[in-house]
């Protein structure tokens, strides 16, 4: 490479693009977005993005979503010291006398389910997660590659 | 006025120029309205402060660019694109730049006509050529600011604009034989 020539070069393509004017926007653009626009002025603010919502519903949203998060880790975090979810469920069927057959054998269910972990061992469990992991993954990769392919065919 | 009216005033004033943008990184019509009306959907979302805004062409264009380099880089394969892809033969032979046609041509050839033949030339590059060609040329970008936009190295950037301006110099040395 010369640097004359490319010093050349850059004008020349500096003067001959420097020189392209605005090209035209299609006539439908600006009507598409009107379009657009006042569609989703019509639509009922709950409906639309949650980046639009009023910033105290963002606000109550986001601390409904953390209390429930809290409390599904903190529920886990329970399950998973108590010594026998039955003795649990009995106290709160005694608040709930109506559904106390069901909630008994929901324990019983989460019993063996607790059991079930505890004789597991780490192992068996962190390997089926990882195997939910890269079943997940692979879907993911599968998808990726379908999309890359239809795309390459457009 | 109201505000949509107002809004629409501003679009009709800004339109050709963010479509110019997405049309030249994109080389394609229905990404390009498609990437501008994102773009203005998105001013509309701001509107309350572009609407003063002396740097609202460049808000616009900015936007315009990222949208576009994100939709590059999201929807084609980024691995052809950003490869070190030629078409053609590579001449390194340090020629004598002939951008300029011959006086006759010059005084036949209308200035929108060569203007189209640069516009048709310039879309019809690869993209790993056209796209750092008009971050450097039209967006005034310099090596370093392609290069971190494009996540290449500035060498990479360097070489891509070269052989992007020798493509376009052929093409269109090429029209302007086809045309004496």
């Amino acid at each position: 490479m010369n640097p004359e020539h490319e010093k050349q070069l850059e004008a020349s393509v500096q003067r001959e693009l420097g020189a392209l004017g605005e090209l035209r926007a299609p006539r439908g653009l600006s009507a598409r977005v009107m379009g657009i626009i006042e569609q989703r002025a019509a639509v009922a603010w709950y409906r639309r993005d949650w980046q639009t919502w009023p910033v105290a519903w963002q606000a109550a949203s986001l601390a409904v979503l953390l209390a429930m998060f809290g409390g599904l880790c903190f529920g886990v975090i329970e399950l998973s010291q108590a010594a026998s979810v039955s003795a649990t469920g009995q106290q709160v069927s005694g608040w709930v006398a109506g559904f106390s057959v069901l909630w008994k054998t929901a324990g019983v269910v989460m019993d063996a389910i607790t059991m079930a972990i505890q004789h597991l061992g780490m192992g068996v469990i962190v390997g089926f997660v990882l195997v939910v992991a890269v079943g997940y993954a692979a879907c993911f990769g599968l998808g990726t590659a379908y999309v890359r392919f239809a795309m390459a065919r457009r | 006025m109201t505000e949509a009216q107002q809004f629409e005033a501003f679009l009709h004033n800004y339109q050709n120029m963010v479509f110019s943008t997405a049309m030249r990184l994109l080389a394609n019509q229905a990404e390009a309205e498609d990437v501008s009306q994102e773009v203005f959907l998105r001013a509309y979302e701001r509107f309350a402060e572009l609407r003063e805004s002396p740097t609202a062409g460049g808000w616009l264009k900015t936007v315009a660019t990222n949208l576009c380099l994100n939709h590059l880089s999201r929807y084609r394969s980024r691995w052809s694109f950003f490869s070190d892809m030629i078409r053609g033969t590579e001449d390194d032979d340090e020629q004598e730049v002939e951008f300029a046609a011959p006086d006759d041509t010059h005084e036949a050839m209308a200035a929108t006509d060569r203007r189209e033949m640069v516009e048709r030339a310039l879309q019809s590059l690869p993209g790993a050529q056209r796209v750092p060609l008009v971050l450097y040329h039209l967006e005034g970008l310099q090596y370093d600011e392609i290069a971190e936009k494009l996540g290449v190295s500035m060498g990479k950037v360097k070489t891509d604009i070269f052989r992007g301006r020798e493509a376009l110099r052929r093409k269109l040395r090429l029209k302007l034989e086809e045309l004496n």
